[in-house]
């Protein structure tokens, strides 16, 4: 019960990474489940007597969901420019050359 | 039930409700600034929980940081800011954001232990220095990487 608005939230990114198709929709689905997943823990973490030491694991979550947004977004970027879209259907082949 | 726990509720379904606008709106802007609501609600969330320190991260990182970029992204690449088909299931925002919202407040812990940003910095700079170098590794790794990744190289530029 305690863990369930959290669980709702979770169950909307995964919802948004099934609908959409483009490519920043579903980062943003991502980071919703991350989101979510960093609620749960910290709502385990402070009904536990050592959550301040575990605490640190949900600043280490953050900081991993930055990076991997920069790493992501910059990939978003260059394929825009590259396929003239940012729906994932056309992003089918990675390899560098032209067709 | 104190006023904390009717605030967590409350807040929890504001939460909950930006994520479904995130799901359901049609225009990618737009759920940018849902997203945007549902990050500022989670960090409220977290204060709330007596974690004000990790609170401000969540709000300065994704709310300042990470939805800031994705914003650029939306406006850099106007084929990304594209209508979405409009949904009908606006109404599930009005059934299950509030039926979440009261779940959090019955189920608000009141008893919770707080977790300090001194406590957090104790523990990050005593116990887990190596991690935290390593995490500053990857950042400035991510940057480097990402720089790299997004600049157009000569070829790209040709039709």
């Amino acid at each position: 019960m305690t863990y369930a608005p959290a669980m709702v939230l979770a169950v909307v990114g995964f919802l948004i990474i099934l609908r959409h198709r483009q490519a920043v929709l579903l980062f943003m689905g991502v980071e919703l489940l991350i989101t979510a997943a960093n609620w749960m823990a910290l709502l385990a973490m402070t009904t536990n007597p050592s959550g301040p030491h575990t605490a640190i694991v949900v600043v280490f979550s953050i900081a991993l969901a930055a990076a991997e947004a920069t790493m992501g977004l910059s990939l978003v970027l260059r394929f825009a420019h590259r396929h003239r879209t940012t729906d994932v259907r056309a992003f089918e082949a990675l390899n560098d050359k032209e067709e | 039930m104190n006023w904390l726990a009717i605030f967590y509720g409350a807040t929890s379904a504001l939460t909950i409700a930006c994520g479904l606008g995130v799901l359901l709106s049609d225009r990618p802007l737009l759920s940018g600034y849902f997203l945007t609501g549902a990050m500022v609600g989670s960090g409220a969330i977290f204060g709330e929980l007596h974690s004000p320190m990790l609170a401000g991260i969540q709000i300065l990182v994704y709310g300042g940081g990470v939805l800031i970029m994705m914003m650029f992204v939306i406006m850099v690449t106007p084929y990304g800011n594209r209508a979405q088909p409009k949904s009908r299931l606006w109404a599930v925002t009005w059934l299950l954001s509030p039926v979440s919202g009261i779940l959090a407040a019955i189920s608000y812990p009141s008893t919770s232990r707080a977790i300090l940003g001194r406590q957090l910095g104790r523990q990050l700079l005593l116990h887990q220095g190596l991690s935290l170098e390593l995490l500053a590794i990857l950042l400035l790794a991510a940057l480097a990487g990402s720089l790299t990744i997004a600049m157009r190289r000569q070829e790209d530029n040709l039709p």
